[in-house]
């Protein structure tokens, strides 16, 4: 079972691969993703969310509140793992 | 009413015959929706401001907005007071904007508060600029250096009219080459009509196209797509998006008919959260791609999920406004050809000792035809050497000026087009060109460089991702991320540099060039 703290981790390490520019500002789970999450960014952190944690995302998850920041992301996966387990 | 031959000439028709169709929808924060009457007295209320404040036949107006009625109203009120639109697109950083104002010498700039305060700081260079033209209405003071106009779209206002010809400079839009800094491609009124009544005439765009709007109008393709809608008096729908499901919504809910998008917009459609599989488009009559070429598995993608949907595959260059198209029907057999080219106008295919190519061997794009721009603004020599004499025919017997791509393409038995390669350095990020050198000079601005080159590695529908490969001046002190971190705040996302390489030297051709291809193939090959 994956504990929290991994999920940001994980989606941090992500970001921070694919957008050297956070690395160096070290990049916190609340800080705010408008400005490096554009329409670009969103399909390739999709395209890495989705085999990492065994999640499908649907149309309707994909909204301003839930890519926010590392902490909401963090929180869409879980609930998305969570429901595809029942 | 008088013959169309200038540019707002469209605006002015559409509001006479139409004045309450609608015209804009403008999908920002709130929805409004602008009739053609309202938008024509916005465009015509700030050409009478312009006027009373001195503009001279042939200035140049920029327009610094985020996409609106407003920057659409401004782009006609520059022309309407008989003077020359520049339209900077909004993603552009304050550096940039300094650069383009400069370049062209503009001498009004048609912005907003919030706009102008985000760049105000860079704009130093203060010769040409007389007016600052805010759209909102703010009694905020944001300016000691020049005077400000307010509200310059709602006080009421007569403009006298353009004393111009159809010969005359319309526009500049701003584009990247291979090297330096953006410049100017200089269109005429003629090349800009030119442009709308031929793609007009083979999209067969009419009065009942709700077209959705995502491109910048400082994007020849995308500035396209509303003289093509104001020319028909259709209706033009601003539009902006984050996530694929958007721009689904939009189509839906908006009765869209027409789209014109890059590679990256089709892969955000075709993407699975879209929601596009679930929804019927019947509305949509066409889409139009442009600014890169599009995978055959996306071609497949947008066929099966749009099944009613005309796709026009297109390539064209700032240069000569709009080239060639795929005719929708050719799509299945040829989903690699760039088409043949647009009605009026002719492609020529040249080899590099200036023959004709032979159907298969790879040669220059070359064209010709009434979209062939006037040039680049204040630079002779970098005109020369796109803008030629007709390969074939001498002055003498006709042959006119036509336009160099700079493009390598092939062309089949059967007349089709094909895209081979730049024949420069240059890079294609996001339906965007980008110029390595504007990229390399601000990685330079770190002072932490002894050299940098910059090149496009592959990145699917995304075009190319930027790639750095630098040489610090210490390298023990050198930090990556933190100089990454610097130019990703220095540019917009499309430019800045997604990875950098540290090497003790760059290769150099034996000119003493950097060696960009070698640079690049070597990268190619550990890609592959």
């Amino acid at each position: 079972m994956e504990t929290t703290t991994t999920i940001e981790d994980k989606i941090r390490n992500y970001l921070c691969r694919q957008y050297p520019a956070l690395a160096a500002k070290g990049l916190k789970d609340n800080d705010p993703l408008a400005g490096t999450l554009d329409s670009l960014a969103v399909l390739s952190v999709v395209g890495f969310m989705e085999p990492e944690f065994s999640i499908e995302l649907t149309p309707s998850d994909l909204t301003d509140e839930n890519f926010e920041n590392i902490a909401s992301i963090a929180r869409l996966v879980e609930r998305l793992g969570a429901s595809s387990l029942q | 009413m008088p013959n169309c031959y200038l540019l707002h000439h469209l605006l002015e028709q559409a509001a006479s015959l139409y004045p309450s169709k609608e015209a804009v929808v403008d999908l920002g924060s709130a929805r409004r929706s602008l009739n053609y009457e309202t938008l024509y007295e916005m465009a015509s209320n700030c050409a009478a401001l312009l006027e009373q404040h001195g503009l001279r036949r042939r200035e140049r107006v920029a327009i610094y907005l985020p996409k609106s009625a407003e920057e659409a109203a401004g782009i006609f009120a520059a022309t309407m007071a008989g003077g020359v639109f520049v339209d900077i697109n909004s993603v552009l950083l304050g550096h940039q904007v300094a650069h383009i104002l400069a370049d062209c010498a503009a001498s009004y700039l048609i912005t907003s508060r919030r706009e102008w305060r985000r760049i105000r700081e860079d704009i130093t260079d203060l010769r040409s600029l007389r007016h600052l033209l805010l759209v909102d209405d703010s009694a905020d003071e944001v300016e000691e250096r020049i005077p400000v106009i307010r509200r310059a779209m709602s006080e009421p206002g007569r403009p006298a009219g353009s004393t111009a010809i159809g010969e005359d400079l319309g526009g500049i839009l701003y584009t990247s080459g291979s090297t330096g800094k953006p410049r100017g491609v200089m269109l005429a009124h003629r090349n800009l009509l030119a442009g709308s009544r031929i793609v007009t005439s083979y999209l067969e765009i009419g009065a009942a196209e709700r077209i959705l709007s995502m491109l910048p109008f400082s994007f020849d393709y995308g500035l396209n797509q509303l003289l093509t809608s104001f020319q028909n008096a259709a209706t033009v729908v601003l539009f902006h998006y984050r996530f694929p499901a958007e721009i689904v919504r939009a189509l839906q809910g908006e009765n869209i008919t027409g789209l014109a998008g890059v590679p990256l917009i089709w892969a955000g459609l075709v993407h699975h959260t879209s929601g596009l599989r679930e929804t019927k488009l019947p509305s949509l009559r066409y889409i139009t791609n442009s600014g890169g070429a599009l995978s055959r598995a996306t071609v497949r993608n947008l066929r099966s999920l749009l099944p009613t949907t005309k796709i026009f595959l297109m390539y064209g260059l700032t240069e000569a406004f709009r080239s060639t198209y795929l005719s929708p029907e050719e799509l299945d057999r040829r989903p690699d050809s760039i088409g043949k080219a647009i009605p009026e106008t002719e492609i020529l295919v040249v080899s590099s000792d200036g023959t004709p190519c032979r159907p298969g061997e790879m040669g220059t794009l070359v064209h010709r035809g009434p979209t062939v721009s006037l040039g680049y603004w204040g630079k002779p020599e970098l005109t020369q050497q796109f803008f030629r004499p007709h390969p074939f025919i001498p002055a003498d017997q006709g042959g006119e000026m036509v336009c160099y791509s700079g493009d390598l393409v092939r062309m089949d038995d059967d007349g089709f087009l094909y895209f081979v390669a730049r024949a420069d350095g240059q890079i294609k990020s996001q339906g965007y060109r980008v110029s390595p050198a504007e990229v390399e000079e601000v990685l330079m601005e770190t002072g932490e460089l002894a050299q940098a080159a910059v090149i496009g590695l592959p990145a699917g529908d995304a075009g190319e991702k930027i790639h750095a490969i630098v040489v610090p001046m210490n390298s023990a002190s050198f930090d990556a991320a933190q100089t990454l971190e610097r130019c990703g705040r220095r540019l917009p996302a499309y430019m800045a540099p997604k990875s950098i390489e540290v090497l003790d030297a760059l290769p150099k051709t034996p000119n003493g060039k950097i060696d960009y291809k070698s640079l690049r193939s070597a990268r190619m090959e550990q890609l592959r």
